[in-house]
C-alpha cells in the first residue's frame, strides 16, 4: 500500500528533471519522512539515516538512479535505494559476514547472521517501551531487520517488500516470521510481565494484512 | 495473511502476536513524526539550483553558441591552412622566406607547420611538375582521363629539400 499517489510522484519527477524546483520540494517533502525512519531504524543512527535521504535526493537531482515505472512506485524503488545505502555504510564499517548465504537459503540457523559488531545501544527515542522494541529491532538480523521494519513500520505488501529487497515472497513471509520470531524472544523479559493481561484484550490484528 | 510459514516456523501464540502488536504501536507512534533535520532540506533545494543552473548555461551553449564556434573552428583552420604562411609576417620569418611568400602571385599552400617555414634558414623556390591527382587531395575535381597528367606548381623547399609549401601555377 503506497503511502503516496504513484501517478502524482511521477508527474513530480517528470516536472523536477525540467527543473521545476517546486517538484523537487514536493517530491523530498512526501518521501524524506519514511525514508529517514526506515534508515533510522534500520542502522540506529540518526546522522547516518540524514546521509542516507541526502545521498538519495542527490542521486535523484543528478539523475543516476535508474527508476523504471513500469517495474514498480517511486516510493518502494526509493527504499531499494536507501537498503542498499545502508548496506554499503554496513559493510564498509563491519566488514559484514556475508547475508548471501541467508538470502539464498532460509532454512539455515539465523543465530549466526546478527551483526557481528553491534555498536552500544544510542538511545533515540524518549518513549521507554518504543525504546526497547527499537533496540529489539536493532538486534535482529540485518535481512530480517528490513522485512520486519518494511511490513510493521511502513505497511508495505509482500509484494512490495519482495522488489524493494529483491527476493521471492516465500522469503519475504519465511523471514518476517522469523524475525518477528526472534523480536518476541528478543522481548522475551518484556512478555512475560504483561502477556497475562494482555492475551485477554487482543486478537492478532496482522491476518488481514496483504 | 499472516507472515508465519507453517512448514518452518512455529507460529506465535496469540497472545506473542497480540503483545509483539502493542509494542510496534508504541514504535510507530514514537517515531510517526521523525523526519530528516530541517537542513537538509536547504541543502537540496540549494544543490537543485546549482545543479539545474550550470544545466542551462550548458544546454543555452550548446544550442546557441556551439554550432556557431564549430563553423567559426573550421572557417578559422581552412583559412589557416590556405592564408596564413603569407598572412602573418609578424611571426619571426627570415627576410628570404618573407621575400619569396610575399613576392607570390597565388597563395601557397603550407605543407609545414608556419613556425617550421619561418625558422627556415635558406628556403628555396622551385618549379616542378606535380600529378594533377594531387589536384584531388585538396577536394578539387579530378577528371580520371587527365589524372595522369602532369601539372607546373611552385615549390618551397627547404635547404635539404623538405617541401615547406606548394602552390599550383596555371
Amino acid at each position: 500500500m503506497p503511502l503516496t499517489d504513484p501517478t502524482e510522484d511521477l508527474a513530480l519527477l517528470t516536472e523536477m528533471r525540467r527543473g521545476n524546483a517546486a517538484a523537487f520540494e514536493a517530491l523530498y517533502r512526501r518521501h524524506q519522512a519514511p525514508l529517514y525512519r526506515f534508515a533510522l531504524l534500520r542502522c540506529g543512527s540518526p546522522e547516518t539515516a540524514a546521509d542516507v535521504v541526502q545521498e538519495i535526493f542527490l542521486a535523484l537531482l543528478a539523475n543516476t538512479l535508474k527508476f523504471d515505472p513500469t517495474r514498480g512506485v517511486l516510493q518502494g524503488f526509493l527504499f531499494g535505494v536507501a537498503r542498499n545505502l545502508v548496506l554499503k555504510r554496513e559493510e564498509a564499517q563491519y566488514r559484514f559476514v556475508s547475508t548471501s548465504r541467508a538470502d539464498d537459503d532460509d532454512s539455515e540457523p539465523d543465530e549466526g547472521l546478527v551483526d557481528p559488531a553491534p555498536q552500544p545501544p544510542q538511545r533515540l527515542l524518549a518513549q521507554q517501551q518504543a525504546e526497547t522494541v527499537r533496540q529489539a529491532l536493532q538486534q535482529l538480523a540485518p535481512h530480517y531487520r528490513d522485512v520486519v521494519i518494511l511490513y510493521e513500520m511502513h505497511d508495505l505488501s509482500y509484494v512490495e517488500i519482495a522488489q524493494v529487497c529483491n527476493i521471492d515472497l516465500g522469503t519475504v513471509r519465511s523471514r518476517l516470521s522469523r524475525g518477528r520470531a526472534k523480536l518476541v524472544e528478543l522481548l522475551q523479559k518484556d512478555f512475560a510481565e504483561e502477556a497475562p493481561t494482555a492475551a485477554k484484550s487482543h486478537s492478532s490484528p496482522l491476518e488481514a494484512r496483504l | 495473511m499472516s507472515p508465519t510459514d507453517p512448514q518452518t516456523d512455529t507460529p506465535l501464540t496469540p497472545a506473542q502476536e497480540a503483545l509483539l502488536d502493542a509494542r510496534l504501536d508504541a514504535l510507530r507512534h514514537a517515531t510517526e513524526n521523525l523526519a530528516a533535520p530541517p537542513r537538509l532540506e536547504a541543502t537540496l533545494m540549494a544543490a537543485f539550483k546549482t545543479h539545474h543552473a550550470k544545466k542551462r548555461r550548458h544546454e543555452f551553449f550548446t544550442q546557441w553558441f556551439a554550432p556557431g564556434f564549430a563553423l567559426a573552428a573550421s572557417v578559422g583552420m581552412s583559412a589557416w591552412m590556405v592564408l596564413a604562411p603569407m598572412a602573418r609576417p609578424a611571426l619571426d620569418m627570415t627576410p628570404d622566406a618573407m621575400s619569396l611568400l610575399v613576392s607570390a602571385d597565388t597563395p601557397f599552400i603550407a605543407l609545414q607547420s608556419l613556425e617550421q617555414i619561418a625558422l627556415e634558414p635558406q628556403p628555396r623556390l622551385i618549379e616542378t611538375a606535380v600529378p594533377r591527382m594531387w589536384l584531388a587531395s585538396y577536394g578539387v575535381p579530378v577528371s580520371p582521363e587527365v589524372a595522369g597528367d602532369s601539372l607546373r606548381a611552385e615549390m618551397l623547399v627547404s635547404a635539404n629539400g623538405q617541401p615547406l609549401a606548394m602552390r599550383f601555377l596555371p
